[in-house]
């Protein structure tokens, strides 16, 4: 076993693990935090996405042991004061969401993307996102929620 | 949930360190992850101990002079990417690092990792070898360097961990096109690497690699030696693939490789022919496919 600190949602967390653990097993499995989804647990698929000091990386390809010192955001920690991130909001206005599966994994995807650039293009956009596979949107509603938000953001 | 084997994680501070882990007979090095974790998945005997070269900071640094790039071992795909030298210097290598997986593995994965990987389908060796990079390695013996050509053609049993890539800082073509079976975020299932400069309106120290995804990349020398001292618009297509015929004659390549070869050889002659324009203006051709 061995004992991880890192800063979780902006919290200190400390947790102990496997060493061979996985990031996306800790969350879930020891620390509730069912937002990020197993999905194909190869890197193919993004529904495990999580921010690593603020980059989209993908938690089933991630020791826990090696994210020691960093800062870690899952879905739960994006909303603040009870209301959704703005990318979250969009989400819901622009129907973004069907099944839902992909969605958390998508919305700190666009996080990232955002964050780095404010106004993306939709290549841009789209190239933000190849990481994330949605089976039901055929993705034009999710293109169009990252690019309401973008919007909504102060330039 | 997949179970990994269990191991004992390490992280070390030093590469001295790092080394020194290594040497356990059952010992791994974990960089970005993307290529171990997912190995490591699909075995049921693991390594008894894996070194995380994470908290390494010098592994993670970028220096530029006015003559070389040297970049450390551990710089992710994505930064490599985006740094402006990168793009302005070395286009190959920035077309190479776009078309590779997704944003997410891009992020994760480094330039060390893909190349000690020795996997066939790794885009960065052949892209390196085209633009002569340098390999810096750390190993018990002391720091050693050797070319990508050499690193990739000889498996060794020793430790070592690669510190740093060197790459020259000159004016050159180059360009990198890779073909997928599938979407382009796929592996590459054959890709082509070149770089030239160009002397008095003729090309010099031509670099013509291919990664032909059934064994290691490798310098097409008879393509290189009917291209060199050649003017772009004075090259015979017929006499290019009488010598891409010659240098292929060993590997097991498909009609369907062997016409994406020939392709790409008439593709990069043709921008050649478009940018001597690109070289004689003081920028490097573009690497974009």
């Amino acid at each position: 076993m061995i004992s991880v600190t890192f800063i979780l949602n902006g919290h200190k967390t400390s947790v102990d693990v496997p060493d061979h653990e996985l990031l996306l097993e800790t969350l879930r499995e020891r620390l509730g935090l069912c937002g990020t989804k197993p999905g194909c647990l190869e890197g193919e698929c993004g529904a495990c996405t999580v921010l690593l000091d603020g980059k989209n990386i993908l938690s089933c390809l991630k020791l826990t042991a090696d994210v020691e010192g960093a800062a870690v955001t899952t879905i739960e920690g994006i909303a603040e004061k009870g209301t959704l991130h703005p990318i979250q909001q969009s989400f819901i206005d622009e129907g973004a969401v069907q099944c839902g599966y992909c969605t958390p994994g998508m919305v700190l995807a666009a996080k990232a993307l955002l964050d780095e650039k404010a106004r993306p293009t939709d290549e841009e956009i789209q190239r933000g996102l190849d990481g994330n596979l949605c089976r039901c949107t055929g993705y034009i509603k999710i293109i169009e929620a990252v690019r309401a938000a973008a919007h909504k953001k102060e330039p | 949930m997949p179970d990994l084997c269990p191991f004992t994680y390490h992280a070390p501070l030093s590469l001295k360190e790092a080394l020194a882990l290594l040497k356990r007979p059952q010992s791994c090095l974990l960089a970005g992850g993307t290529i171990l974790l997912n190995t490591l998945k699909k075995t049921k005997k693991g390594p008894d101990d894996v070194v995380s070269l994470r908290r390494i900071g010098a592994l993670g640094t970028v220096k530029e002079t006015k003559t070389k790039l040297t970049l450390g071992a551990m710089v992710p795909i994505a930064d490599l990417e985006r740094l402006p030298v990168v793009a302005e210097t070395f286009p190959s290598l920035a077309a190479a690092c776009r078309q590779m997986a997704t944003t997410p593995l891009r992020r994760m994965a480094t330039i060390g990792g893909n190349i000690a990987s020795r996997f066939f389908w790794a885009d960065l060796p052949p892209v390196l070898m085209s633009l002569q990079a340098r390999l810096i390695l750390e190993t018990p013996a002391g720091r050693k360097e050797m070319s990508v050509d050499t690193f990739v053609s000889r498996k060794t049993q020793d430790p070592f961990i690669i510190a740093t890539i060197e790459l020259l800082k000159y004016r050159r073509a180059a360009f990198y096109l890779r073909h997928t079976r599938t979407m382009p975020v796929d592996i590459p299932e054959m890709a082509v690497a070149f770089s030239a400069e160009e002397k008095d309106g003729c090309l010099t120290d031509v670099h013509f690699v291919l990664s032909p995804g059934v064994a290691a990349p490798m310098r097409l020398k008879k393509t290189e030696k009917v291209l060199e001292g050649r003017k772009p618009e004075g090259i015979r297509q017929a006499q290019i693939g009488a010598a891409l015929t010659e240098d292929t004659a060993g590997l097991r390549l498909d009609d369907h490789k062997r016409t994406c070869l020939e392709n790409d050889a008439h593709e990069i002659i043709a921008r050649l022919r478009s940018s001597s324009a690109g070289m004689s203006s003081g920028k490097a051709g573009n690497g974009a496919p």
